[in-house]
């Protein structure tokens, strides 16, 4: 290309070389300009694609509502963490547990980092033989099997539990 | 919805970065430096065990900002002509229409990571309630699911946004993802006048974006500071290069590897270098001073025998389940332009598929997981290659030099 132009500019066929070099330039252009507004417009037309297939606008009640494998369990959790996170006692001692799914344990805390901003989440091996237990428990998917402590909120996905004894 | 303070912070962020003015970038590198300053004064805070709050963190940036201020004369700022291409309406309105998707999506939590809610989300929960980045939380063996070595640009952002509040707002940190790729895209159109790769960075990586469901998560300011910064080095920018490859370190991992590869194949100047390489040490001692260095070294061994199957799997991650279309894209532009001068890029692309491969190869990589969302920075590397062989191509029509331009550009 430089090669070209330099021809143009100081060769004596410069007008010659000139008129062959532009048309091929001028269409590579028109060819990059068509390939890239091509394919921006499939793009676009994928991410609607995309968005349409996970439902749409619609409104969220929390930021995973329409989002992972299982968004409405997702949402459940999280609005009964949000509930916690209003009513329970500020610096409480909360652990966030699965009953029936304690491999989970580290991700339910560090979900409960996130969501109880008004409590001190605790790890839920706290209510192991031997644990110091919290004040409060939020028991996802299940519920809690403790005779410590006992239900006081009830929602879909879970519920709170009060330690009594 | 988002709350007044979240956007009232964030729009703090491109006054933080106020001081970057005397290196005339385009509006999205005031974000990329507001960030850098913000994140890198909340870890000098943190080696020193002080708490931060808006009065320290705004002072220094402020005082740099106003010093500068006196006396300045208001230029016209150079304008790219090489590269500038007319304005076209098609490619304007694609650009809205992507970013519009994107943030539609975004807004309604169906973009969402579960790695928002799992850690990002929740460590600037923690160091915004505690107003310092927490590094004895983050030792806590409990929380090691949280990867706390994670490099903290990202939840030290959600914690600003936090300043004189107990609580994030979850809703305008995912909807960030959105900021993000609307500055990314702003970067490309402000450094490389080039607005019809602007409209392709908007829509490739807003569809890549949902597919990935990377909203919340790191993804999207890496995203932006690999933008600024190729778009800087492309520019001749080495100042804002500098910033914006130091915020990258800040953000992932792999964003440490983008900077090396960046300064040793496109930017090889002291004045790239030494801002974004002192940075990512200064992260390394701090983590390494406080017992944060695990990710770096991988947890299973990485073995010669499962790089064959890793580069395999590599190959088929490359297609996005989109047919290898986002390649396509940015490969057809660069050999209808000067593909020579796309090189430099190709090699840095293939440097970080490397990096990829080998840190895949082992027993549990899983990278189904993850792989599709590291691909992306390669991607941006080659997307600035395409924009490279245009560019050679359009240097010799107009100027009749081969060199690249020179001189800033603006938005």
């Amino acid at each position: 290309m430089a090669a070209n132009y330099i021809s143009v500019t100081c060769g004596s066929n410069a007008y010659a070389t000139k008129r062959a070099a532009i048309p091929s330039r001028a269409m590579r252009d028109r060819l990059t300009s068509l390939t890239v507004v091509l394919f921006s417009a499939a793009f676009v037309v994928l991410a609607a694609r995309e968005h349409l297939a996970r439902g749409g606008p619609s409104g969220a009640r929390t930021v995973m509502s329409h989002s992972g494998m299982a968004p409405e369990r997702a949402e459940a959790g999280l609005l009964l963490l949000q509930y916690a996170n209003r009513t329970l006692p500020p610096y409480a001692r909360v652990a966030v547990v699965k009953p029936n799914g304690r491999w989970d344990d580290a991700g339910m805390l560090a979900v409960a980092h996130g969501q109880l901003a008004r409590q001190h989440p605790v790890p839920a091996s706290s209510l192991d033989a031997g644990g110091d237990p919290p004040d409060f428990v939020v028991a996802v998917d299940a519920p809690l099997a403790d005779p410590r402590y006992e239900r006081i909120h009830e929602a879909p996905t879970g519920g709170i539990w009060k330690r009594v004894r | 919805m988002i709350g007044a303070r979240f956007l009232l912070l964030t729009l703090l962020v491109f006054a933080a970065g106020g001081w970057a003015r005397r290196f005339r970038p385009p509006l999205a590198a005031y974000f990329a430096a507001g960030l850098v300053t913000v994140a890198l004064e909340m870890l000098v805070l943190a080696a020193f065990g002080v708490r931060w709050n808006a009065f320290v963190l705004l002072a220094a940036p402020v005082a740099v900002l106003v010093a500068q201020l006196r006396g300045y004369a208001v230029t016209r700022q150079e304008v790219n002509r090489v590269t500038a291409q007319p304005r076209n309406r098609a490619t304007g309105i694609i650009t809205i229409l992507a970013l519009l998707i994107f943030a539609s999506a975004v807004i309604s939590a169906s973009a969402t990571s579960g790695d928002f809610v799992f850690f990002w989300g929740s460590k600037g929960q923690r160091f915004g309630s505690e107003r310092m980045l927490d590094t004895q939380f983050l030792r806590d063996p409990d929380h090691a699911v949280m990867h706390p070595d994670y490099p903290p640009l990202v939840p030290l952002y959600y914690a600003w946004t936090m300043l004189g509040a107990s609580e994030l707002d979850w809703f305008g940190a995912m909807a960030s993802a959105v900021l993000f790729l609307a500055l990314a895209a702003a970067a490309v159109s402000g450094f490389t006048r080039d607005h019809r790769f602007a409209a392709l960075f908007a829509s490739m990586f807003a569809l890549l974006c949902i597919r990935n469901s990377v909203a919340g998560n790191a993804e999207p300011a890496l995203l932006f500071f690999e933008a600024v910064a190729l778009g800087a080095l492309f520019a001749r920018n080495d100042e804002v290069a500098a910033i914006a490859l130091a915020g990258a370190a800040l953000t992932k991992i792999e964003g440490g590897v983008f900077v090396i590869l960046a300064i040793a194949l496109l930017g090889r100047r002291w004045r790239v270098a030494l801002f974004p390489l002192l940075t990512l040490a200064a992260w390394l001692l701090f983590a390494k001073t406080h017992g944060l260095l695990d990710s770096y070294v991988p947890r299973e061994e990485l073995s010669i025998r499962y790089l064959l199957p890793s580069i395999g799997q590599l190959l088929r991650e490359m297609s996005f389940g989109l047919w290898y279309a986002p390649w396509i894209a940015v490969a057809l532009p660069v050999f209808l332009g000067n593909a020579r001068r796309a090189v430099p890029y190709a090699l840095a692309a293939l440097g970080f598929l490397g990096f990829m491969a080998v840190i895949y190869a082992r027993p549990e990589a899983h990278m189904e997981w993850s792989a599709q969302r590291v691909l992306m920075t390669p991607l941006v590397v080659l997307f600035f290659g395409a924009i490279a062989a245009q560019n050679g191509h359009a240097v010799t029509q107009s100027r009749g030099s081969a060199t690249l331009p020179r001189g800033r550009v603006t938005a």
